[in-house]
């Protein structure tokens, strides 16, 4: 296997654009990872388009990606479609680092993109439902109140409280205010976080991700040939873990067959790293305190400990582990099948050193954890992909 | 236009079929549907064909779950899916057969103001919501036990 190089990101801003589909939105972040690549469009040799919900919102089911990449101006090279719900860009990313480090191709394009404001609440909210086994979602099952039975557990066993959960949403919003790609950019307080309506206890409104209108794109190259198109601090590629969800046998306990907790043990055994090492970390926060708990899963400090590092300011953008500098999936906004790569392009901005107000303190390792779906006890997939300059 | 004086009964339909089983007389109990894997004991709801823990497609048997169980955990939903009527109550429940499985929990914001981790409840069958086409589904719940 071949080194991989993250040579360009792009993005287009997170956010409610009722004149923008598809299309547009996906034309605007690969342009924008092209020209930050400094790649002559006719280099790249292969596409994967990540995308979860077109189908159902916008009627456009099959060739999502054939759609978004002609409409950008790209024909002839092999398309994939990627669907993996919340994850299906950082699927899409796997598949073009397969790609590169193969060596089938030397440069290659990842993209995720959502329209997610169809004029109808009530239709994007079914269709998100969809991300699941539809039989379950005939008996009620509601991922927020699903995600509500998880927190309402955690927080008896270890003695945290909405507060902490606030808290989580008091840091993101703020990473949120200071970055021009949220669809958020006003800084809450944790008395407006409370105080704002249930949807299902603990869980208020100000915690939950939104709605969102998005894109996000990046050029993967190999390490050999980087160097030919960008002067750019090169951010190599150092695991890229993928898993689906399994069979959650009786009894077991909160870490145990734990998605997460197995991804990461994977991405941390690729690149060689444990979680004493990763210096900034974009993680999947579709509930902002389940934040906490992927602090846990991912080790970064012990069963239980989570409260503590929200209380003592540890993961802000000052802190000694930075969390979500990007404001995370509650702030940024979260059009799902573009998450996963705006959080890759907010760790190769960290790591470049170009995040603006938003930098973290000098990172070498940033590691993005983007979940998708629901089936059967578990979710449907689990990514982890640490980047390294 | 005038309405008819008997307004035509609602029609009733079955969540899905092997789900559960429906009472057909007043002395019988509902009970869920499960499958119990010859190999390993372990139990799944709904019914299935593989077991996952065996990764096998003919050691798995169908069997009837116990009625009553213990909340694992629960949450009042206080936004509704298309069909539901909020607030409702949906929950994690343990079946002494070392399953858990989810479920909707009789009643709204009263009683899970009453409801506690571990509480005791008992299966019962019910309309759950509507459908598209206006009928009544009738699916499974859990009811708190005792006080």
């Amino acid at each position: 296997m071949r080194e991989v190089a993250v040579i360009g990101v792009g993005m287009h801003p997170f956010g409610r654009f009722e004149d923008k589909g598809l299309k547009d939105l996906g034309r605007i972040a690969i342009w924008d990872a092209i020209r930050d690549a400094g790649v002559p469009p006719k280099d790249i040799q292969v596409a994967y388009v990540g995308n979860s919900l077109a189908g159902l919102l916008t009627g456009q089911e099959g060739v999502r990606g054939q759609i978004v990449m002609r409409d950008a101006g790209f024909g002839g090279i092999p398309v994939i479609n990627v669907e993996n719900a919340c994850a299906s860009s950082s699927t899409a990313f796997r598949g073009a680092w397969m790609e590169v480090a193969s060596g089938l191709c030397d440069v290659a394009l990842a993209v995720g993109v959502e329209k997610m404001f169809v004029g109808d609440t009530a239709k994007s909210i079914a269709a998100l439902a969809a991300d699941s086994d539809i039989e379950l979602a005939r008996m009620g099952l509601q991922f927020t109140g699903l995600y509500a039975i998880g927190l309402k557990k955690y927080m008896n066993m270890y003695g945290v409280t909405k507060e902490h959960f606030a808290k989580v949403v008091v840091k993101n919003t703020y990473n949120g205010s200071l970055n021009p790609y949220a669809q958020f950019r006003t800084p809450l307080t944790v008395e407006k976080v409370l105080r704002s309506f249930v949807i299902a206890e603990p869980l208020t409104f100000h915690m939950c991700s939104s709605m969102s209108d998005g894109a996000a794109a990046a050029i993967l190259c190999s390490k050999e040939l980087a160097r030919r198109y960008t002067d750019k601090p090169l951010v190599l590629v150092a695991s890229c873990a993928l898993r689906s969800g399994m069979w959650q046998p009786p009894g077991k306990k909160f870490l145990d067959h734990d998605i997460v907790a197995l991804t990461a043990k994977e991405a941390y055994r690729q690149a060689g790293v444990g979680p004493e090492d990763i210096d900034v970390a974009e993680v999947h926060d579709g509930m902002a305190p389940a934040e906490l708990m992927v602090y846990e899963e991912l080790g970064l400090c012990g069963e239980g400990e989570a409260k503590f590092l929200i209380d003592q300011g540890r993961t802000t953008i000052t802190g000694d582990i930075p969390v979500n500098p990007s404001g995370g999936l509650a702030a940024k906004g979260h059009p799902v099948g573009a998450t996963g790569l705006a959080q890759v392009a907010e760790i190769v901005w960290q790591l470049r050193g170009e995040a603006g107000q938003r930098q973290v303190a000098h990172p070498r390792v940033g590691l993005c954890h983007n979940n998708g779906g629901y089936v059967d006890g578990d979710a449907a997939a689990c990514s982890i992909i640490i980047l390294k300059t | 236009m005038q309405s008819s004086q008997h307004e035509p009964q609602k029609k009733q339909v079955l969540l899905r079929e092997g789900l559960f089983h429906l009472p057909t007389s007043p002395d019988e109990k509902p009970y869920l549907i499960g499958s119990k894997c010859r190999v390993c004991g372990n139990v799944f709801f709904p019914k299935r064909v593989v077991c996952p823990a065996c990764i096998s497609d003919d050691t798995l048997e169908e069997i009837p779950l116990s009625t009553t169980g213990r909340i694992n955990s629960f949450a009042l939903v206080e936004v509704a899916p298309p069909g539901f009527v909020a607030p409702y109550i949906q929950a994690l429940v343990d079946l002494p057969e070392g399953l858990t499985i989810f479920s909707l929990i009789a009643g709204g914001a009263a009683e899970a103001e009453a409801l506690e981790l571990g509480a005791e409840v008992e299966l019962i069958t019910e309309a759950i919501s509507v459908d598209e086409s206006g009928n009544e589904v009738i699916g499974y719940k859990f009811r708190p036990l005792g006080g």
